[in-house]
């Protein structure tokens, strides 16, 4: 069948046409991806996929009909004088005219070599994707460089600013810088001769020159000489030394110096400890946990090998006291050795023997893995005594401060103590009214206290009419209230004065209010504030909770009544009289006041450093004769400065020795000003006198005219 | 060239083309060549009458009737101390005038190192005030830098010689011990100055103190005892009428202290004259002094009540402090404002250092190849040596220690001036140095040459070629 052939031939260039078309979405869709590969894998991957299906849905290449592939071919191929379409015909349904046609077009159709240009739009797809991958690769390169010589123009390292200068018969030289064990560090080596390096680091200079040489060593600013140690072809010499200060050293080359090398050793800071918790005095009161929670967070540079806390308890008072050290380890395994621990341990006060009145003493002692030791402050904890605060002491010598008000607060103490031992005998109701009157009582007492701070009652506690309406029994106040009742005068009835003054709201009392000195009243404040939070513990049927509260009321109040009888006031003086003819009149002829005598001349020990600046810039302008033995003293001090800070002072010390050498360029003159500059501080203020004009000047005479009054 | 122009030339190659070729193309072909050319000539012509042509013509210009100046910028103004002692703050005043839009940095450095800086303001003239504290001792030159953005305007020297500071003698006379006196003289023994002190602690006893200064008696106050000492601290109660009289004649400084502080002491915050604020200092402030007629406060309170004043005694100086405790600064740590307080007082009350020989050099600025008016005041015979050049001084007609000379310094920098006692430096500068310092400068060089002008050149030239072708390309064709 030769027209099934014609036909197959038509399906496979339809299949072609496909394939190419397919292709070059592929190939379109990589040229979209490729700039977005600049921003990553997945964004180039997510616009290849997008870019593919966008031209896919777009086009529809599989829908392509063979006709449109007959219509193609009769366009491009004259020979087959536009006759495709028949081929596509069943051959039943042509006529004989068309058959004749097809047999003639069949094997022109068959022998068909598909022309370049078919594949052209596929070309033009493929170089416009190899234009897109070599752009953006080029791009990237590009974004790269410049981005890296930003960074290096951004960080010119001090190293390779001041390139170091090497003897001329020195090839090269490998430092090898090993820091101590306990540090953990490895080794390091480097090809300069610049060192800077943990502290007590062992140094080894393996030396290699570029001929054989007889003497090779190194001179130490501390004036010792390390002799290095040739192999067989005195080539490579090496030698090993472990320093333990800064400095600066020479290599010396058969007797020929090098310049100054800088030896920086990194000391070992002490470990540092930060303590969270507790505070740095705390107080437990009466009722609350004997537990202290001790935090504290502990860091060192390389490690650290051991924490302990040390404690001592203070017992006794007096002449009687008595300490006792103990020393306990934190829970934390300290084996890691690591930088950087977060210790914590729970004392137990009582567990560990204190007592109420006792203190407590514990600081934290860090050793670090060179065995450098740290102390922590010393903190403290107080268990107060509360069995003092009962003593009457205080009330029974000395000035009565309002003592009634104190009895009252210890009242209800003692009260809610009373209660509490009570509380399975009485039954909840019971407890629970006593409870809430000792609340009342405790509000009485604040209420009182409020007053001398100005502040208002809702209900008049001063007032005995108040007290008789209420029946409240406050035995403190009582004597109080009968001596009013008393002083009630019939004949006051219908006093408007008197009425009125009773009525009254006189609140914020300016007279009420200056009572009492600042820091008294801030005391006060804070004794009713306890008051508040006893009192609510108490309204709440927790006479337990409240102890604490009242407690502190209690110690405050009881503070307030010690500062207040600091002042004692003197009196009946009794002087002897004194006799005036008898004053100033005393011998004192063998009186020989003493006489001091002393000799301190004043020297600036950096003078000749402030002098060598000066001649130093003298020298700038080619004037290199003088100061030259201040010069050698500046050196002198350069030379100290430099084996303790060498990154600091040894570019100067180099200037001023080839200053000294006469090769100085200006240059070296400003490094070494610089240097010096750095040594120096202002000098003290001094005061000066003025200059006056010249001996017999015009003012003076003058002067002396007027004074004599002859011209 | 404008749009215009562009038009007319393209216009009239395409009017040359268009009319080339119709020249060619006649079929009559006599004088083609002159035909083409004459074309050529009328289109060109044509051309440039539309096209302003410029010729270079001499002008002599008119002769200026005054002689122009410009405002100069950069640093108009500019002083400062050529000579301090050590310890001082040097200060260099001046006023900068910025033409420039951009802010200019004023940059004080000392031996490669900023010491100060100010940022004046574009479109502004603005003095500034440079201050730094010197370490060097000797000779030195600083520079003040102009800076904008990352440009170096200008960069002008600043000679500076730091001079050794010069000890005091102070003699204290006191009615009683106290801390005052004792901190006092434990701080000036500490700097090298010399000091005796009086203290009367019993009846014609005396306790006696001499610290750098020679062990004698101090009984007697005779002219030639108070003759040794620049200064003398006194409680008002210790010296008498003849002894204040006899520092009077001399010119030595006294310093009076009051007798009590007050009764109600406040803590009062003081500053110095100079601006300068003191910490806080305990005194009644009801017991200040009273200022102005002749007496010049020193230190006041925020109220500008004087607490210590100064004023002329005879030759020397009085000096009246209400102050008693300022040894509290020095405990509570203050060490530079004790320092500064009692630099002020001790410097306006001492006497004046006699000198026996001073020079003068004027103008300010001297620069190299001009000549410099040297005066020396001096009493004894008048020897002068500039640069290594001896020097003719001549006498002044009516002030007979004066002598000037004139002297012509030919290298710049430091240039020693000896005379028969001393030497002193003079620092020269270079010709190109300081430039801007006289407010107005004159322009480079005046134009008073002829100068060239451009004229346009009148069209009507360009209608003759123009006619003279057209004229021909007509009688050609009659022909």
């Amino acid at each position: 069948m030769n027209n099934g052939n014609g036909h197959r031939k038509i399906a496979d260039i339809r299949t072609r046409w496909v394939r190419s078309q397919l292709l070059r979405y592929a190939l379109l869709s990589i040229a979209v991806a490729a700039p977005l590969a600049l921003f990553g894998i997945i964004p180039a991957l997510i616009g290849w996929v997008l870019g593919c299906i966008a031209q896919l849905w777009w086009h529809r290449p599989w829908q392509l009909p063979e006709e449109e592939v007959t219509r193609y071919l009769n366009q491009a191929f004259p020979e087959l004088e536009d006759s495709t379409a028949l081929v596509l015909k069943p051959a039943t349904d042509r006529n004989l005219l068309e058959n004749l046609q097809v047999d003639k077009i069949t094997p022109v159709l068959e022998g068909l070599q598909l022309p370049a240009r078919f594949y052209r739009p596929l070309w033009q797809a493929a170089w416009t994707a190899l234009f897109m991958v070599l752009f953006s690769c080029a791009w990237h390169w590009l974004s790269v460089q410049v981005s890296t010589t930003a960074v290096t123009l951004q960080t010119p390292a001090g190293k390779t600013a001041h390139p170091e200068k090497v003897l001329p018969g020195i090839n090269n030289v490998q430092v090898t810088l090993q820091p101590p064990v306990y540090m953990r560090r490895p080794a390091r080596t480097q090809s300069t001769f610049n060192i800077t390096t943990p502290d007590s680091s062992a140094i080894k200079w393996e030396i290699h020159t570029n001929s054989a040489v007889t003497q090779l060593a190194l001179l130490f600013n501390d004036s010792t000489r390390l002799p290095l140690q040739p192999d067989a072809a005195h080539t490579t010499w090496t030698a090993t030394r472990t320093p333990h200060k800064s400095g600066f050293y020479q290599v010396a080359l058969n007797g020929q110096l090098s310049e100054l090398y800088q030896l920086q050793l990194i000391p070992d800071q002490l470990p540092v400890i930060r303590v969270t918790s507790p505070q740095p005095y705390t107080t437990i009161e009466f009722g609350q946990s004997a537990k202290v929670n001790v935090q504290a967070t502990l860091t060192d540079d390389y490690g650290i090998r051991d924490a302990r806390i040390s404690l001592t308890i203070a017992s006794g008072n007096g002449e009687a006291v008595r300490f006792k050290d103990q020393e306990q380890s934190f829970d934390n395994s300290f084996s890691g050795q690591s930088t950087q621990y977060q210790v914590a341990k729970t004392l137990n006060l009582t567990a560990m023997g204190l007592k109420p009145g006792d203190e407590l003493y514990f600081h934290i002692r860090v050793t670090d893995t060179r065995r450098q030791e740290n102390r922590s402050d010393v903190y403290i904890v107080t268990l107060p005594d509360t069995a003092q605060l009962f003593s009457m002491e205080g009330m029974v010598t000395g000035v009565a401060f309002k003592p009634e008000y104190f009895r009252s607060q210890r009242q209800i103490i003692l009260d809610a103590e009373q209660l509490l031992r009570e509380k399975d005998s009485i039954g909840p109701a019971k407890f629970n009214s006593r409870s809430n009157e000792l609340g009342t009582d405790q509000k009485l007492l604040r209420l009182r206290y409020g007053k001398f701070l100005g502040e208002e009652s809702e209900s008049n506690i001063g007032d005995p009419r108040v007290a008789a309406e209420t029946g409240h029994e406050d035995h403190d106040h009582d004597h109080h209230g009968q001596a009013e009742h008393g002083a009630e005068d019939p004949k006051d009835f219908g006093n408007a004065a008197k009425v009125l003054d009773e009525f009254t709201d006189k609140h914020d009392n300016a007279e009420d209010a200056t009572f009492f000195d600042p820091e008294i009243k801030k005391q006060l404040r804070a004794t009713l504030t306890e008051m508040w939070k006893s009192e609510l513990q108490l309204r709440l049927y927790k006479p337990q909770e409240a102890l604490p509260f009242a407690y502190k009321a209690l110690r405050l109040l009881k503070d307030l009544q010690q500062q207040s009888r600091v002042y004692v006031a003197k009196t009946g003086i009794k002087t002897t009289p004194l006799k005036p003819e008898k004053r100033l009149t005393g011998e004192q002829d063998k009186i020989q006041p003493a006489t001091k005598k002393e000799t301190r001349s004043y020297q600036d020990e950096l003078l000749t450093v402030r002098q060598a600046l000066s001649v130093l810039d003298a020298r700038k302008t080619g004037d290199t004769v003088t100061g030259a033995v201040i010069l050698q003293d500046a050196l002198r001090v350069l030379a100290t400065q430099a084996a303790t800070t060498p990154a600091v002072y040894l570019p100067a010390l180099e200037a001023m020795r080839r200053i000294q050498l006469h090769k100085g360029t200006e240059k070296d003159i400003r490094t070494a000003q610089q240097g010096l500059q750095k040594i120096l501080k202002a000098p003290p203020l001094q005061p000066q006198p003025a200059l006056a004009p010249v001996a017999p000047s015009l003012p003076q005479h003058y002067f002396h005219n007027l004074k004599t009054g002859t011209p | 060239m404008t749009s215009w122009n562009y038009m007319l030339l393209v216009a009239g190659m395409a009017a040359a083309v268009w009319l080339i070729t119709q020249e060619i193309r006649r079929p009559k072909k006599d004088r083609l060549a002159i035909r083409i050319v004459a074309t050529v000539i009328a289109v060109v012509s044509l051309v440039v009458v539309g096209w302003p042509v410029y010729v270079t013509r001499m002008v002599q210009p008119p002769a200026a009737i005054a002689t122009t100046t410009i405002p100069a910028t950069g640093i108009v103004a500019c002083d400062w101390p050529r000579n301090i002692s050590a310890g001082k703050e040097w200060t260099v005043q001046g006023s900068y005038r910025n033409t420039t839009g951009k802010p200019v940095t004023l940059r004080l450095a000392g031996f490669d190192t900023v010491l100060d800086s100010v940022t004046i303001t574009p479109q502004h003239d603005t003095a500034f005030s440079l201050k730094a504290l010197p370490l060097h001792q000797g000779r030195a030159v600083y520079r003040i830098t102009a800076i904008s953005g990352t440009d170096t305007l200008e960069q002008q020297p600043l000679p500076l010689e730091v001079t050794p500071a010069m000890p005091l003698s102070v003699l204290f006379l006191a009615q009683s011990p106290d801390f005052e006196n004792r901190f006092l003289a434990d701080w000036l023994v500490q700097q090298g100055h010399a000091v005796a002190m009086r203290t009367l602690v019993a009846k014609n006893k005396y306790l006696l103190r001499f610290s750098n200064f020679p062990q004698q008696s101090l009984d007697v106050l005779t002219p030639a005892l108070l003759n040794k000492f620049d200064l003398v601290i006194a409680h008002a109660g210790a010296i008498d009428k003849n002894t204040r009289s006899r520092l009077e004649d001399a010119g030595i400084g006294l310093i009076l202290k009051a007798d009590s502080a007050g009764t109600q002491l406040r803590s009062v915050s003081l500053q110095l004259g100079s601006g300068r604020r003191l910490p806080a200092l305990s005194t009644d402030p009801g017991h200040y002094l009273p200022a102005g007629e002749g007496q010049l406060a020193l230190v006041t309170d925020s109220l500008h009540r004087a607490y210590v004043t100064v004023s002329l005694a005879g030759a020397g100086k009085l000096l009246r402090t209400q102050l008693g405790n300022t040894y509290s600064w020095q405990l509570e740590g203050h060490n530079d404002a004790y320092q500064q307080y009692w630099s002020t007082l001790l410097e306006a009350a001492a006497r004046r250092k006699t000198a026996t020989e001073k020079i003068t050099a004027t103008p300010a600025i001297v620069r190299v190849c001009q000549p410099v008016d040297i005066q020396l005041e001096t009493t004894v015979s008048p020897v002068l040596q500039a640069g290594g050049i001896t020097l003719a001084p001549a006498q002044h007609p009516w002030l007979s220690y004066r002598y000037t000379g004139t002297w012509w310094p030919v290298k710049h920098g430091w240039q020693q001036i000896a005379t028969g006692t001393t030497t002193s430096w003079l620092y020269i500068f270079g010709a190109e140095d300081w430039r801007n310092l006289s407010a107005t400068v004159t322009p480079a060089k005046q134009t008073l040459s002829p100068q060239t002008m451009s004229v346009r050149l009148s069209p009507a030239w360009w209608l003759l070629p123009l006619l003279l072708s057209l004229i021909f390309l007509w009688w050609e064709k009659k022909m």
